[in-house]
């Protein structure tokens, strides 16, 4: 590496590093207040980031790793097609799985930014779609057996050619998209783009692009140095986990192991997958890439999280896949709910490091179980696409010092952002009837586990529901497990009530169609405990009964708390 | 003779500026108390007094206007040391607060704790009513259900209560009615009712701020009672007004009832000073930057007026009222530099008072920035607060060598223009957020600079934004308790109207601006501001179909009476595309929210308008010293006593002036001049708004005395 005595300034390094820091942060201000859906103007499920001309991250926004984490392998792509065919004011949108993407329903706006003729990054905005076509609504689809039936696949293509919009290949992307608001939210995502180009020419103006290229080697080589050295902390080794994914949506009683095997060798750490099992029938298998950012995103809580995002802090990483398995799918597999296994490789990951990295490992966080809810509005005679945020929510893994955050939710998508309640019945045709902290969900132990959520809404239109997720109760589902002598966390369980007082519990991944009056009931459970319950202060234990947090029953029978 | 006192309680000190008839201003700093802030106000007045050699009460029996801006609101939410507050909410939602919508601000941070609940779970109860999105009630209040839950409320000892019901701003029936139960059961608790106190959609955004008003509403309440108690004491006749977070100022009754107003009120007036310093010199648009110890504060003034932003946020908790927009950063005097893996950062972390810096020999041993400024030559040892203090310049070295040059391999003072210049970077992209988040270019604004630390990093923050001009008042030290004097009286309204812009019905729209009108008329006339003071801004929240975030764009009644909206949509579209890269003309536009900003004028202090002295600064020049500058090395540069300069001195840079509480740099691209009102004004040589003429009296030209 370069460092201490190179001819790079050291302070003009972080001068810039700061800089592209706070135009991801631009950019994603941008999308985040132009765009329409809720999944990326109320929850955030968007990227921002800045890369250099072969495709390694400069900067991104603390956001949604498993879709910021595989953005390098598909602009390497990108660039290697187009070649010398980029021109400025160019915009290529992409979500292929099959050529480097994490999952179709997250589509990307890759802008090259030019600067004296020549190509010297790219400004990157990508976010979750209410749609992209296939065979059901708001993008899962638990009956696809190939990719086709899911989605529409975009392999790399232009839509703005020289700052010229081609409407023919926006008429053929949106003729295949059942939103209207799909296409304003790719204009957001354009923008946001057109936003990071805008501030990074006016750096390169400032200082040229020898220097700033100069900065960016610097500062990814010092990050890669920081991430070796922490990694070295670790003690070397291989270190095996799994966890098991029920339910794929073929067999609700089908079991499919995710297995890692993680090395550690001399600030180097390798990922090996290899034990996992064969590709799933329908959806559940999750494209390389998404196993990838897993890791990155539990080692980033193992090493000092304020550590810069780029090229460097992915350099000490290896990965090792088989074909054809869960985690590496063959084309055309579906792989619609690939994102929605993070979860479980985190789990994995997490077992096989937990008492490795004991002072920064969390226990088991909550498996995540939601859905995507489309039909007409009758107020409005429009249709409406809601995706489920606001019932993700569980209890994350406690931690060595902290008790597990309470109604977080997604480990692969920690910044997630919960819709408001009013605006969400304004919006959507459902009374929401409760949504509170779930009591006695909490995994105990010296820190105890996040607590989840319960809630009652009730559907007040004819609705299509895409269940998605997994750990529910009545499928068997494993809990969430505890670390160094906490307990295990709560499942998920759902109820849907039917005017005619009928009463069905459905799988975790499954379609059920609604009428109006319905009543939606879901337990969503809580995080693994650390530590024994026996070493939880007394006064935190008395006060979460005080708070109705913990039954008394619950409390006197594991923490032996006396009233 | 007769007085008005600015007063601002910070942290560490009370600043007070005092402004006699004639516009003479004198200056004061006294420590704060924090168990009693009352306490330290009363011995400002004291030294006043004293000062003019005459009694407490003769003095303060001149004092006719007494603005005062507190920190006790902050800092109650920022230590958890709130009131004990009861909250009812929609049966149902009791966690919708303290969920904050389920944002970790830090998502890799295993060691980030859950925040504590600014309502204990056990005192947010849940009572049986609901209004639906149209606003119709579809479950009538449970007054009965309502009275048991008060009964245990009042068991508890909760000295505050806060409601906020699903959609009351829709509908307000249901908040009304249990206001009234609840009044009626506990007479004397604080109460706060979202739909009086913010009737605008967004479940968390109401419960949150409604909470934040009865959590801090007792405690200002018994804190201005006290106050008012002692001014009253002393025999105090005049007008108090308290400080607000929009940059206005209020009675105490009306800071009393809306307690929650007053939660940023400390820095709030920086802009408005800004706005007066800058404005003298015609310029309407400026950056008010504050560098204090611990901490950055950077505000913008846009049009004469210091720029707001309709929702702020204090520790974890949003704060939906109309705040001045100040972005805060963790860069300061105190704040650490440290190496790791050969990439240098400076701060966030601070050294604060306490240690503080090295220099300072509490036992500080962490190299910081205001080391760094001692070591390069800025500051005198010998004369920090006046001399007051003396800084161990060996020992700011021997950290900054351990701890930064060696792990660099650069020598030591290289290594302190590393800190120093990463900290302006830092404060820059602080400056910068302020203004490219509302699609502004830095280059277009002035800076104003306050805080003791500020006038030393000042120019190379304008530099680094190619800012041209940078404007440091004689009262930079103690500059928000100058704008305290210089704030107007305001209040804001908010309605929610959400239409189709196409279909809004324009007499509802006037309807609803009147009443609000009305409602700022009529608080202002209980502050006894004449009609002919008032004016208000109105504003429409905008967005395009579709979207979930709205723009604020300015809907004067000739266009609303015009009944032609053209000029608003087209204003909303123009903004769209500077803020977020791009618009869409084809699609319709919907309106979400109506509000009025009632404004008042008070009486302002005049300045003092020096007699012109020329440009020879050479009375106030002290001595050479020797200061230290990257790509420069060692320069020996002139020190001039701030105090001594007059109206149209001149100093080319490099130079130091210092005051008491106050360095100023000027680097080598820079010229100083002391202007009519003795405030300084930096200017790049080599810019349009170069050459001292602009910023010495009309008449007095360059070099041609008086």
């Amino acid at each position: 590496m370069s460092g201490p005595g190179t001819d790079i300034d050291p302070v003009l390094a972080a001068v810039l590093g700061k800089r592209m820091r706070a135009i991801t942060e631009e950019m994603a201000i941008g999308v985040r207040r132009s765009s329409r859906s809720s999944g990326l103007s109320e929850a955030a499920d968007f990227v921002t980031g800045l890369f250099d001309a072969k495709g390694d991250m400069l900067e991104q926004i603390d956001c949604i790793p498993v879709i910021s984490f595989s953005i390098p392998p598909a602009l390497k792509g990108i660039i290697a097609q187009y070649g010398d065919d980029l021109a400025p004011g160019d915009v290529i949108l992409h979500n292929d799985v099959f050529s480097g993407a994490n999952q179709m329903a997250d589509l990307a706006v890759y802008r090259p930014v030019f600067f004296a003729g020549e190509l010297v990054a790219w400004a990157v905005t990508k976010g979750h779609m209410a749609d992209i076509g296939g065979g059901v609504a708001g993008a899962y689809n638990p009956r696809a057996r190939e990719v086709l039936q899911e989605a529409l696949r975009v392999p790399p293509v232009k839509l703005y050619e020289r700052g010229t919009l081609r409407r023919d290949v926006w008429d053929l992307v949106f003729a295949n998209v059942r939103f209207a608001i799909v296409a304003d939210d790719v204009h957001a995502l354009v923008g946001g783009a057109r936003l990071g180009e805008r501030k990074l020419v006016e750096v390169l103006e400032r200082y040229g692009v020898e220097t700033f290229r100069a900065a960016m080697t610097y500062l990814a080589d010092a990050t890669e140095a920081r991430v070796r050295s922490e990694l070295r902390s670790f003690p070397d080794g291989t270190y095996g986990g799994e966890s098991w994914l029920v339910n794929d949506g073929f067999d609700a009683a089908a079991r499919h192991l995710i297995a890692v095997d993680v090395r550690i060798a001399d600030g180097e750490i390798e990922f090996d997958f290899s034990r996992s099992g064969a590709q799933a029938p329908g959806y559940t298998n999750a494209p390389r890439t998404v196993a990838s950012c897993m890791a990155l995103t539990a080692v980033l809580m193992m090493i000092d999280p304020d550590i810069p995002h780029n090229a460097g802090l992915y350099r000490p990483f290896g990965f090792r896949f088989e074909p054809g398995s869960i985690v590496d799918p063959e084309p055309p597999a579906a792989t619609g709910f690939g994102n929605h296994i993070g979860d479980l490789i985190f789990e994995a990951i997490m077992a096989a490091l937990g008492e490795v990295v004991a002072d920064r490992a969390t226990a088991g966080w909550n498996r995540h179980l939601t859905c995507i809810w489309t039909g007409e509005d009758p107020r409005t005679e429009q249709p409406f696409v809601e995706l489920g945020y606001m019932i993700a929510r569980g209890g994350a893994g406690a931690a060595a010092d902290v008790d597990g955050w309470d109604h977080l939710g997604l480990v692969f998508n920690p910044m997630m952002v919960t819709q408001d309640l009013e605006v969400l019945e304004l919006q959507t045709p459902f009374t929401m009837l409760k949504y509170e902290f779930l009591p006695d969900s909490a995994g105990p132990g010296r820190r105890r586990g996040g607590l989840g959520v319960e809630t009652v809404f009730r559907f007040d239109a004819p609705t299509s529901c895409s269940i998605l997720g997994d750990g529910l109760e009545s499928e068997e589902a494993p809990a969430p497990r505890g670390l160094f002598g906490g307990m295990q966390g709560t499942g998920n369980t759902l109820t849907l009530t039917f005017p005619d007082g009928r009463e069905y519990a459905p799988g975790s991944k499954e379609l059920v169609d609604v009428p109006s009056g319905t009543i939606w009931h879901q337990r969503q459970g809580g995080g693994g405990g650390f530590g024994s319950p026996a070493e939880r202060s007394a006064e935190l234990v008395a006060g979460e009964v005080r708070d109705g947090l913990l039954s008394t029953e619950r409390a006197a029978r594991i923490y032996n708390h006396v009233q | 003779m007769s007085y008005r006192i600015g007063i601002d309680v910070g942290g560490t000190f009370t600043d007070f500026l005092v402004v006699d008839d004639d516009g003479a201003t004198s200056t004061y700093k006294t420590l704060s108390t924090p168990e009693d802030p009352s306490v330290g106000v009363l011995d400002g007045l004291g030294q006043m007094a004293a000062d003019r050699e005459i009694g407490l009460e003769q003095f303060v029996a001149q004092v006719d206007r007494v603005v005062h801006g507190t920190t006790v609101a902050t800092n109650a939410v920022l230590t958890n040391d709130g009131a004990k507050v009861g909250l009812l909410t929609t049966e149902g939602f009791r966690d919708f607060l303290h969920m904050r919508r389920g944002a970790k601000e830090r998502p890799f941070d295993n060691k980030m704790p859950y925040p504590k609940p600014l309502v204990e779970r056990y005192l947010v109860r849940g009572v049986r009513e609901r209004t639906d999105y149209r606003g119709e009630v579809t479950t009538e209040l449970d007054a009965a259900g309502l009275s048991e839950e008060l009964d245990y409320l009042r068991e508890q000892g909760v000295e505050a209560l806060a409601i906020c019901f699903m959609h009351s701003y829709a509908n307000a029936a249901n908040e009304e009615a249990a206001a009234a139960v609840t009044r009626a059961a506990l007479p004397d608790a604080y109460l706060s009712v979202s739909s009086e106190l913010l009737p605008q959609i967004r479940l968390y955004d109401r419960i949150s701020t409604t909470a934040l008003n009865s959590y801090v509403g007792p405690i200002i309440r018994n804190y201005l009672d006290k106050l008012i108690e002692r001014l009253r004491g002393i025999g105090f006749g005049g007008v108090l007004l308290i400080m607000k977070s929009n940059g206005g100022v209020t009675t105490p009754e009306h800071a009393q009832a809306v307690a929650v107003n007053t939660v940023l009120s400390g820095p709030a007036s920086a802009p408005v000073a800004g706005a007066q310093y800058a404005g003298v010199h015609g310029y309407q648009d400026s950056l008010t930057v504050d560098m204090g110890g611990t901490s950055f504060d950077v505000a913008m003034i846009k049009d004469g007026e210091p720029a707001l932003v309709n929702e702020g946020k204090i520790g974890p908790w949003n704060l939906a009222i109309p705040v001045v927009d100040i972005v805060t950063i963790g860069a300061g005097g105190g704040s650490i530099a440290s190496v790791d893996n050969g990439i240098l950062s400076v701060g966030p972390a601070s050294a604060g008072a306490d240690p503080g810096p090295a220099c300072y020999g509490f036992g500080g041993d962490r190299p910081t920035v205001t080391d760094a400024d001692l070591v390069l030559g800025y500051l005198d040892p010998d004369y920090f607060l006046g001399g007051t203090m003396q800084l161990d310049k060996e020992r700011s070295e021997a950290v900054i060598s351990e701890q930064i040059a060696a792990p660099l391999g650069i020598s030591v003072h290289e290594a302190a223009a590393g800190i120093y210049d990463l900290i302006n970077v830092n404060m820059a992209v602080g400056v910068r957020e302020v203004t490219v988040r509302r699609g502004y270019d830095p280059r277009d604004f002035p800076l104003l600079c306050a805080g003791g630390a500020g006038p030393i990093h000042a120019g190379m923050i304008a530099l680094e934004l190619e800012v041209p001009v940078a404007i440091v008042p004689s009262e930079s030290s103690i500059f928000c308790a100058a704008g305290m004097l210089m704030s107007d009286l305001k209040h804001d309204f908010v309605r929610t109207y959400k239409v189709e812009l196409d279909g809004a019905d324009l007499d509802r729209l006037r309807a609803a601006f009147a009443e609000m009108v009305e409602e700022g008329r009529r608080t202002l006339e209980e502050e006894h501001v004449d009609v002919d003071r008032i004016r208000r801004q109105q504003t429409a929240d905008l967005r395009y179909l579709g979207q979930n975030n709205e723009l604020s764009i300015p809907l004067p009644e000739e266009v609303l009476a015009s009944g032609d909206l053209g000029a608003l949509v087209a204003a909303f579209h123009r903004r769209h595309d500077e803020l977020f890269g791009y618009s869409t003309p084809e699609i319709g536009l919907e309106l979400v929210n109506l509000r009025v900003a009632c404004v008042g004028a008070t009486e302002k202090p005049g300045m003092v308008e020096q007699p012109y002295d020329g440009e020879d600064p050479g009375a106030a020049f002290k001595r050479e010293r020797s200061v230290y500058m990257r790509n420069r090395g060692w320069l020996e540069v002139p020190v001039y006593d701030g105090h001594l300069l007059r109206h149209g001195n001149l100093i080319s840079g490099a130079a130091i002036v210092e005051q008491r509480n106050t360095t100023i740099l000027v680097l080598p691209e820079f010229d100083l001049v002391c202007d009519r009102n003795g405030s300084f004004v930096t200017y790049l040589r080599d810019h349009a708004d170069a050459g001292p003429s602009r910023y010495v009296a009309a008449g007095a030209t360059a070099g041609s005395g008086t």
